[in-house]
């Protein structure tokens, strides 16, 4: 998948993520701030902020996954 | 859709983990092998580490914020993230000279030898890279505790340790070993390394405990050459070393500008021992130091529930006092 197009997708899915978990994800892979203070502020454990984060990656995966099905079968 | 095994399965968050580059060393071996025989999950892994750098390139695309909700919890986050870096820290004499203690949220953060000039807090804060705060009354319990330690009144000091300012994951692994070993007992650095399983890793594990930030709590004293000899302590101060084990019972022998355990009086327990020897027994002597933690006295040995060994019975035929 070409650079561009990923990040439109992921964009797309994170917007779609319920809330904390969209909070989680950002503060953690786009600014990069540690789990504990991530926790602080969600209130909630660093674990279930991990917890959250993962489950965001998850869930990009399976929807880059399912993009790019969507597009092979449309150029077929 | 594949079912997942539940070996599968149980692996995901720490493939996830691995791919983005957070797995501690545990999690990353338990994967690395996991991956070697599941052809599956080596791809599931290869996939998450695609969508990390996709991640990452989207990170680096993206418009500034304009979601409130984000922008605020991103602010309280940043808050929470100062305040967890402020160390109250107080400075106390002690028969070792004046002793630092830093206590952060997390735990006690540091424990410094100072000299008189750095008894003020700017020094220390440059030197830890956090914000300190003189604040002698929230570390006066502790020392209290450690003023009975270096007197002999107390034999642990079970205080919560705060160990983000380890440098590496090995180093943290060196430091937990020696946080472990009992109080009167000795090993080598190779004794770590293999307690680590590094057992080629003894240099390294010397270096990392030359930068323990928590020093007597983490008893890096109890931490020795291979020949017996002190090696080294808080730069050049050995004799902090030699005082610190004889409060524990250790008593070291002076030689040419060192100090050394005598290997003929302390008693010896295998790493994974569940009994304690003399010197004598089993051709002990000839063995590396780094196959044993020793102990200098059978009251130190039994107090951590070792028995006397059936051979050579150190009970009936003690070491001189």
């Amino acid at each position: 998948m070409v650079m561009e197009q990923a990040g439109e997708e992921i964009g797309r899915i994170v917007a779609a993520l319920p809330l904390r978990q969209r909070l989680a994800f950002t503060l953690r892979k786009v600014h990069e701030l540690e789990y504990e203070s991530i926790g602080r502020s969600l209130d909630c454990s660093p674990d279930t902020a991990r917890a959250h984060v993962f489950q965001a990656l998850r869930k990009i995966r399976r929807g880059l996954d399912a993009h790019a099905a969507m597009r092979t079968e449309s150029t077929r | 859709m594949t079912t997942m095994s539940r070996e599968c399965r149980e692996i995901e968050p720490d493939l996830i983990a691995v791919a983005t580059a957070e797995a501690p060393a545990a999690a990353a071996r338990r994967v690395e092998r996991h991956v070697e025989s599941c052809a599956s999950c080596r791809s599931e892994l290869a996939r998450y580490q695609t969508v990390d750098g996709l991640v990452t390139a989207y990170r680096d695309t993206r418009a500034p914020e304009a979601d409130p909700t984000l922008a605020r919890a991103q602010l309280e986050s940043r808050l929470a993230d100062l305040r967890s870096r402020v160390m109250r820290y107080g400075v106390f004499d002690s028969p070792l000279g004046p002793i630092a203690i830093g206590v952060s949220e997390h735990g006690v953060s540091m424990v410094e030898y100072v000299r008189q000039a750095e008894r003020t807090g700017g020094r220390l804060a440059r030197r830890t890279g956090e914000e300190a705060v003189e604040d002698p009354r929230r570390t006066e319990g502790l020392y209290r505790e450690l003023a009975d330690y270096l007197d002999g009144r107390r034999t642990r000091l079970d205080w919560p340790l705060d160990l983000r300012r380890t440098r590496s994951d090995f180093q943290r692994r060196v430091l937990e070993a020696t946080a472990h070993l009992p109080y009167g007992a000795v090993t080598s650095y190779a004794g770590i390394a293999r307690q680590i399983g590094a057992p080629r890793a003894t240099r390294a594990v010397a270096q990392a405990l030359r930068h323990n930030p928590l020093p007597i709590v983490v008893p890096c004293h109890r931490v020795i050459g291979s020949r017996g000899d002190l090696t080294g302590y808080a730069g050049t101060r050995i004799g902090l070393k030699r005082d610190l084990l004889a409060v524990e019972g250790v008593h070291t022998v002076a030689g040419r500008g060192d100090y050394h355990v005598d290997r003929r009086a302390v008693y010896y327990k295998y790493l994974d021992g569940g009994e304690y020897c003399l010197p004598t027994c089993g051709g002990i002597l000839e063995k590396p130091l780094g196959e044993f933690t020793v102990f200098g006295s059978r009251a130190r040995a039994e107090a951590v529930g070792l028995q006397p060994c059936s051979d050579c019975r150190p009970d009936l035929h003690p070491l001189p006092a």
